[in-house]
This record gives C-alpha cells, sequence and structure tokens, in this order.
C-alpha cells in the first residue's frame, strides 16, 4: 500500500466574506501525481499555494513525510531533507536573468554546491529538456513552450521530492499542452517526484493523473482514480464533467433518460 | 468625523510600524544572504551609476542659475565677492541633498517601484518564496544599503558640479575674479557644513528607497487598481510620497543642526 506524503487537514482560508476553502482534507501518496480540478475561483490554486506557503491558512494543519509544516515552511522544509518546488501558471521567470541563470538561481542561493557543480547540474537539466540553444536566452527572447522548460528545469534543479504545478499548460496549444504533460509524467517516473497538479485540461490530464479531487465550494468533492471519478454517481462529479464537456458514463444515461 | 480622524491616525502608526518592520526585515534579512557583495554591486550600479548623468547636468544648471541670480543679488549690496561663499554653502547645506535626492527618486526610485511591481503581479516575489529564497533579503536589503552609499556621493558630486557652474556664470561669464571666488568657497566652506549634507543624503537615500522598494513589494495590497495600472499607481505614490519625505525631513533635520 502507497504511503501517504502529503497530509491535509481541515484546511481554511478565506478572503473578506468568501470562504474559499472551507474544511479540506487530502491524502496524497508518495510519488503519485494528484491532480486538483474544479470551476474557476473555487481556490486550487490558493490551495495549492497554501502548501507551498505563499499563503498562510485561516486554520487547519499540513504534514509533509509526517511531519507538520508552519509559517517558514519552505525553510523549515527545507532543513528537514524535503525539497519541494513550484511551476506557477505565468512561469514566474526573472526576466532580467538568462534561462541559464533562472534555472541555476535556486542553486546558487542556498548555496550547498560549488559552482562547478551548479554548472554541470544546470547544464545536464538544460540539455535534457532541449534548451542548450536557449540557455544564453533571456525569457522574453523565449517562446511560450521554452519558457514552461525552463519553469520545469528551475523546479527540477533542487532534485525535489514533491512539485506543485498551478495550470503548468496553460496559455499553450493543444500540441504543446501534451508535450508538458508528456514531460511531467516522463519526469515524474525519472526523478520519483510527487506530483500535484491544478489544471483545466480535462480529461488530457487524465492520462498522466493517478488520482483527481474535484474541489467545488471550498471542500473535497471527490479524491479517486481518474476513472472513478468518471463513473461516480455524485451530482456534483456529473455537473462538473458534463460543463467540462467529458462524457460521463452515469451522466450521459441521466441525460438519455430524460431527453 | 473622530471616528474618522481616529481610523486615520490608527493606520498612519500601522503604516509606519509595518514599514519599520519591513526595512528591519529587509536587512537582516540579507545579511543571511548568498552573494551578498554581488548584489550590492548590482544596487550600486542602479541606484548610483545609472544617476550619475542626471545628477551632474542638474547639478550643473543648479550651479549656474544660482551663480546667475545670486550674482545681482549681491551686486545690489556690493557684495559680489562673496559669491563663491553664497553659492557653496546653499549647495552643501541645501539644494545639493535635496535636489540629488529628488532627481535619484525621479530616476531610481520610479523604476525599483515599477519594477518590483512587476515582480509582485508576476509571482516572481512568490517564486523566490518557493525557492527559500526571503524575497525581501533579496530584493529590498541590497538596495537599502546600495542607497545608503549612493545617495552621499551623488549629492557631493551634485555640490562639486554645482559648485563649478556658479564658477562658471560668476567669473566666466560675468567677469568676477576666480581667486576671489574660490577663496570664498574653501574659506567659508567648514566640516560641520559637510557633515550636515551627508547627514542630511544618508537620511533621505534611507526614506527614499524604503517608500519606493515598500511600495513596489506591496502593490497587490497598497493599489486600488489591478495589473498595471497597479504598477503605474505604486510607482506614482511612491515619487511623490518619497519627495513630500524629503522636503520634511529636511525641514526636520536642518532644524536639528541649525
Amino acid at each position: 500500500m502507497a504511503e501517504t506524503f502529503l497530509k491535509i487537514q481541515g484546511l481554511h482560508r478565506h478572503f473578506f466574506e468568501n470562504r474559499v476553502l472551507d474544511g479540506i482534507d487530502l491524502e496524497i501518496e508518495r510519488g503519485k501525481v494528484t491532480t486538483i480540478i474544479g470551476k474557476s475561483g473555487m481556490g486550487k490554486s490558493v490551495l495549492l499555494k497554501s502548501i507551498a506557503g505563499i499563503v498562510e491558512p485561516d486554520a487547519g494543519r499540513i504534514e509533509l513525510d509526517g511531519r507538520p509544516i508552519g509559517v517558514s515552511r519552505r525553510k523549515a522544509t527545507a532543513e528537514e531533507g524535503v525539497r519541494f518546488s513550484y511551476m506557477f501558471q505565468g512561469n514566474a521567470l526573472f526576466d532580467s536573468l538568462t534561462a541559464y541563470e533562472n534555472v541555476a538561481m535556486p542553486l546558487r542561493e542556498s548555496g550547498g554546491l560549488k559552482r562547478s557543480e551548479i554548472d554541470t547540474k544546470v547544464r545536464d537539466l538544460l540539455e535534457q529538456l532541449d534548451l542548450t540553444d536557449a540557455a544564453k536566452r533571456y525569457p522574453g527572447e523565449l517562446s511560450g513552450g521554452m519558457q514552461k522548460r525552463v519553469a520545469f528545469a528551475r523546479a527540477l534543479v533542487i532534485d525535489p521530492d514533491l512539485v506543485l504545478f498551478d495550470e503548468p499548460t496553460t496559455g499553450l496549444d493543444p500540441e504543446r499542452k501534451f508535450g508538458v504533460f508528456e514531460l511531467i509524467a516522463e519526469y515524474r517516473e525519472h526523478y520519483g517526484f510527487t506530483a500535484v497538479l491544478v489544471s483545466h485540461d480535462i480529461p488530457e490530464v487524465f492520462k498522466i493523473s493517478d488520482a483527481v479531487a474535484l474541489l467545488d465550494r471550498g471542500k473535497i468533492r471527490f479524491f479517486g482514480e481518474p476513472a472513478a471519478l468518471e463513473m461516480s454517481a455524485s451530482p456534483d462529479v456529473i455537473e462538473f464533467l458534463q460543463r467540462a464537456n467529458v462524457g460521463h458514463a452515469k451522466g450521459s444515461k441521466m441525460m438519455e433518460t430524460e431527453v | 468625523m473622530i471616528r474618522l480622524l481616529g481610523r486615520s491616525a490608527l493606520s498612519i502608526v500601522y503604516e509606519l510600524g509595518e514599514i519599520t518592520l519591513f526595512s528591519g526585515g529587509a536587512l537582516f534579512a540579507f545579511a543571511g544572504q548568498k552573494r551578498r557583495l554581488g548584489k550590492l554591486i548590482s544596487a550600486l550600479h542602479e541606484l548610483g551609476a545609472r544617476c550619475v548623468p542626471i545628477v551632474a547636468v542638474v547639478g550643473l544648471f543648479t550651479g549656474l542659475v544660482l551663480g546667475l541670480q545670486l550674482y545681482y543679488t549681491l551686486l545690489k549690496f556690493g557684495s559680489q565677492g562673496v559669491l563663491g561663499t553664497a553659492v557653496s554653502l546653499t549647495l552643501i547645506r541645501e539644494l545639493g541633498p535635496v535636489l540629488a535626492a529628488l532627481m535619484i527618486v525621479g530616476q531610481a526610485g520610479s523604476a525599483l517601484a515599477s519594477e518590483l511591481g512587476i515582480q509582485r503581479n508576476d509571482e516572481q516575489i512568490d517564486a523566490l518564496q518557493t525557492m527559500g529564497i526571503d524575497p525581501k533579503g533579496f530584493l529590498v536589503g541590497p538596495r537599502l544599503l546600495a542607497a545608503l552609499l549612493a545617495f552621499p556621493i551623488l549629492t557631493a558630486l551634485f555640490d562639486l558640479i554645482g559648485i563649478f557652474g556658479g564658477y562658471v556664470s560668476g567669473c566666466v561669464l560675468l567677469n568676477l575674479d576666480s581667486g576671489v571666488y574660490w577663496s570664498g568657497v574653501f574659506e567659508s566652506v567648514q566640516w560641520s557644513d559637510v557633515r550636515g549634507g551627508f547627514i542630511k543624503s544618508l537620511a533621505f537615500g534611507f526614506l527614499t528607497i524604503l517608500i519606493c522598494t515598500f511600495r513596489g513589494f506591496h502593490t497587490h495590497r497598497k493599489s486600488s487598481a489591478r495589473g498595471v495600472r497597479g504598477v503605474s499607481q505604486s510607482a506614482t505614490w511612491a515619487v511623490v510620497w518619497s519627495s513630500v519625505v524629503v522636503l520634511a525631513a529636511d525641514y526636520v533635520i536642518t532644524s536639528f543642526l541649525i
């Protein structure tokens, strides 16, 4: 049986009158890809940012590898030997730094490796991701797909145990979206990290997902395998999948009966 | 009415507390960063070297105008011989620190507030946080320290070029004896005048760059508009309030120094 790597209990977060997260309970298994889906504005990114420590929850507990993590969670987790990365929706690359410098940044600033070791590691990763020619170019000089790969390389350079992906395919055409999903699946297999994705690309994202969590009105309405989601009898799931134009076994039958 | 006043007062106190913690946090976090010297040099280039042309040009014209105005004013009393004294003391005590600070705010402060605002909107500041890099230490700390070095140097440059401008007006254009001008400069300027200008430039540098970085860093919370308009609001607010603070602080410091 797979081991729980990330455990979220009773997570609450509100913005003014809006309860975005209203008691989230979630257990994510080690080495698996878990995708958080839901309608826009339902708090998927807030949940991801709460895990990363960018948004401070009002209440609740987050445990990473069995240890509760608090306010300065990024630093605390690093000290405890758990490394995690965050890939932002808009990539969040530094415009004034080259692709190479962007990728090298987490290593340079952590100060754990020698300059030559950093150089070797960054060049290897850029080569693996077919970015060697882009190393000296600035983000503004790269295509959207290349920028995604640079952001992905920056996320991978620290050998993370957990990678959080916030809508990693935003702004890409269908072919490139598929490429990004393949990249995530391939590197997760290679490096063995645990991945948590927020995505709107349904059902494409199901191909690489081991588990899916449906977030709606502040709560997790479904958690399980993608196949189970498509078979679920939950009205929330049926409504969501129909809105997302995804074939749903029970939903389709209900529609046929209504007709 | 009383409630409104109370709320405003509390808000100002809260803001002052927040900005104090922000500056302390930035300097403290910078002390724990890697590659501090490189970041400091880069910030010095941004706040110092890039501002040299504008400070030099404004310093020259200020000196030229000052020389011209004071020459004819002093001529009425037959005391144009003290032109060197008047120009140098006016520049070193008052105009140098104030005008140099206003020029640096216009050139570098607005750019700083905009840059940080864009970095906030593009989630680059959040990205630093997720990488375990303290954003305040990384982005703000080196700039605050660079301001403490760059402002006095640029003020000294402004003063020197301004005094030279006064010489051009008074001696080259209006035929005042250059020996009289320079002896007035060297005999009247005391160490206490230079120290006063130095104290002012240090204070202006720290306060203005703190205001600009604070506002840019908190663009998402402090602006009423989002996106590009939020960034432009931040830049405008930062420049306006930095300029007001320079003039207010000038009065306060002068009243202590006199």
